[in-house]
């Protein structure tokens, strides 16, 4: 009985837990079972209870939901990039997904489940259509013909005031890019959180009525039917060549089906196995794309998609790191200029103490010079040059003496009146 | 971290790369400068001071004060004049007996020990009857 059951399992990574449900799809909807919670590191039980359900039910899909920022819808579809068909020019796209070995056969963007939730209601008249997915905030402004703009927005730790702001300010930053205001706003909220529908409700000046459903309930309503998933699905590095192919079996199937439920066991299951993400040619694929290292500095700087009103903004904390390399940095500036002035000071006080000892050395040896062969009279000495003049007895002595000391110095003596004997001597030193 | 790095706004990535910039070419220059000149602080300090145990001089090294410097030149000697010449320089004349000639090397030798000043120029010396006259001119330091 089990087995002629078609089953979708949903699972979705929030912070450090994996969520998994799975649902038995009937003719009349769906019939969810109890919402499994595995933390990261009991991924391998995570798994292993996925593989459980896939034997147990061997026709179902394990289908997730791309919680990633980095994607946008764009007109054009890059072959190089995963994408899917949401609109008729309209093409979610984003850069890579990284499941690891977590199986995996339908993989959406919240774009797709936006549009599959709101396509019914969307007219001529600009539509805002917000999706609120583990904490990120998905915009798309759209008319019944195309996607328009998109973005994402993160409210990580923001209040539920300041996520209604930054929706008010999406809005005004998409009039400031096409002049026009919304005329209506579709909101989807995965989270169970009234106080932020309420606060959504008062803030925005235009109507809002947010739909609350769980991520788990959009994606086994994504996976129900063929026909609902067949475009809107990521596809991961496909040619447009392959897609159409793919697309146009799809078609085909699709066409054959009588009703929209009956011929689940039609499903094609084989045919969704280029997008299972343990496919050992994808990896390889995702690790041939090298990125260049200027590049990587470039996206740095380049602006993100999320959070398209704050690029200008700078928060206190940021300041922190500055003002810190600034306090220790002028700290260690003052220190060190004080710490000069000193050295300064003990510099010239050794060059001065070496300049006196110098001068004491020259003029004792001098005074010893003379001994008692002389009486000086006066006398100049630095330390560059000499110059003494005095009263002599024993000249020969006093002049070996000083010539012993000073050998270029100049030693003249002069007779005096008084029969004694003036002596002069000047000298460089 | 690098996705991080790169949701957080424009103007908050250039303050973070200009807060690396000014760490990298002012903050650890700043820093190891500082540490270089502590090094050779201590290393000429610690010379001085093995100057001074060398003469004996125990007193940490004093600014130049004309009363205090003249009040302990006076004990040494017979007669000790100081005037003040203005820019930090003093004229100081000592008049010493011929056998105390070595106390006064001594007392030049430990003079910048003692007191921040220097000897600017050249030492003079007037022999008489009396005894022996030095003069000098010190200038703070």
């Amino acid at each position: 009985m089990y087995n002629q059951q078609y089953v979708t399992i949903t699972h979705y990574k929030e912070r450090e837990f994996y969520f998994l449900n799975y649902a038995i799809q009937t003719s009349d909807g769906f019939i969810t079972k109890d919402i499994e919670q595995f933390h990261e590191s009991e991924k391998d039980a995570f798994i292993a209870r996925i593989h459980t359900l896939q034997t147990k039910y061997p026709k179902n899909q394990v289908i997730s939901l791309s919680l990633s920022s980095n994607q946008v819808v764009k007109d054009k579809e890059d072959a190089n990039k995963i994408s899917a068909q949401i609109f008729k020019n309209n093409y979610v796209i984003q850069d890579k997904i990284e499941m690891g070995n977590i199986p995996l056969t339908l993989y959406f963007s919240p774009f797709s489940v936006l549009y599959e939730e709101y396509k019914h209601k969307l007219n001529e008249k600009l539509t805002l259509m917000i999706g609120l997915f583990d904490r990120k905030l998905y915009i798309m402004f759209a008319t019944e013909d195309k996607v328009h703009q998109s973005w994402t927005l993160g409210t990580r730790g923001l209040t539920e005031k300041q996520i209604a702001d930054r929706v008010y300010k999406s809005m005004k930053a998409y009039y400031k890019i096409s002049y026009k205001f919304a005329d209506h706003i579709e909101m989807l909220v995965s989270d169970d959180s009234p106080k932020l529908l309420k606060v959504l409700r008062e803030e925005l000046s235009m109507s809002i009525l947010p739909t609350q459903k769980t991520i788990h309930n959009l994606l086994h309503h994504m996976g129900a039917e063929q026909s609902r998933f067949s475009s809107s699905y990521l596809k991961p590095f496909l040619s447009t060549t392959q897609e159409k192919e793919e697309l146009s079996v799809l078609n085909v199937q699709e066409n054959k089906e009588s009703s929209q439920v009956a011929p689940l066991e039609s499903v094609a299951l084989n045919s969704l196995d280029d997008i299972r993400l343990n496919n050992p040619s994808i990896n390889s694929e995702t690790k041939e794309k090298s990125v260049s290292f200027s590049s990587k500095i470039k996206s740095f700087f380049s602006n993100s998609t999320e959070q398209p009103e704050n690029n200008s903004s700078v928060g206190l904390l940021s300041f922190v790191p500055l003002l810190f390399v600034l306090i220790i940095g002028g700290y260690f500036s003052l220190q060190t200029s004080k710490l000069q002035t000193k050295m300064d000071m003990v510099l010239a006080q050794s060059y001065a103490q070496t300049s006196n000892a110098l001068l004491s050395v020259s003029s004792q040896d001098i005074f010893a010079a003379m001994g008692k062969s002389a009486e000086l009279q006066s006398a100049i000495i630095s330390n560059e040059e000499i110059e003494l003049k005095g009263v002599v007895w024993g000249i020969e002595p006093l002049r070996n003496a000083l010539t012993d000391l000073y050998s270029d110095g100049e030693f003249v003596i002069k007779p005096l009146e008084n029969f004694m004997t003036e002596f002069s001597f000047k000298s460089k030193v | 971290m690098l996705e991080k790095f790169k949701n957080i706004p424009l103007m908050t990535k250039i303050l973070y790369l200009f807060t690396v910039v000014l760490f990298l070419v002012w903050f650890i220059p700043s820093m190891l400068n500082y540490y270089s000149k502590v090094n050779e602080y201590d290393k000429k300090l610690q010379e001085v001071q093995n100057e001074a145990s060398k003469y004996s001089v125990t007193l940490k090294t004093k600014p130049f004060d004309l009363d205090v410097f003249k009040e302990s030149a006076d004990a040494l000697f017979s007669k000790v004049v100081v005037n003040s010449k203005g820019d930090h320089k003093h004229k100081v004349m000592i008049k010493i007996k011929r056998e105390d000639i070595k106390k006064l090397h001594t007392f030049i030798e430990t003079l910048s020990l003692r007191y921040l000043v220097k000897i600017e120029g050249a030492l003079k010396f007037k022999a008489d009857d009396e005894g022996i006259q030095a003069s000098m001119t010190l200038v703070e330091l």
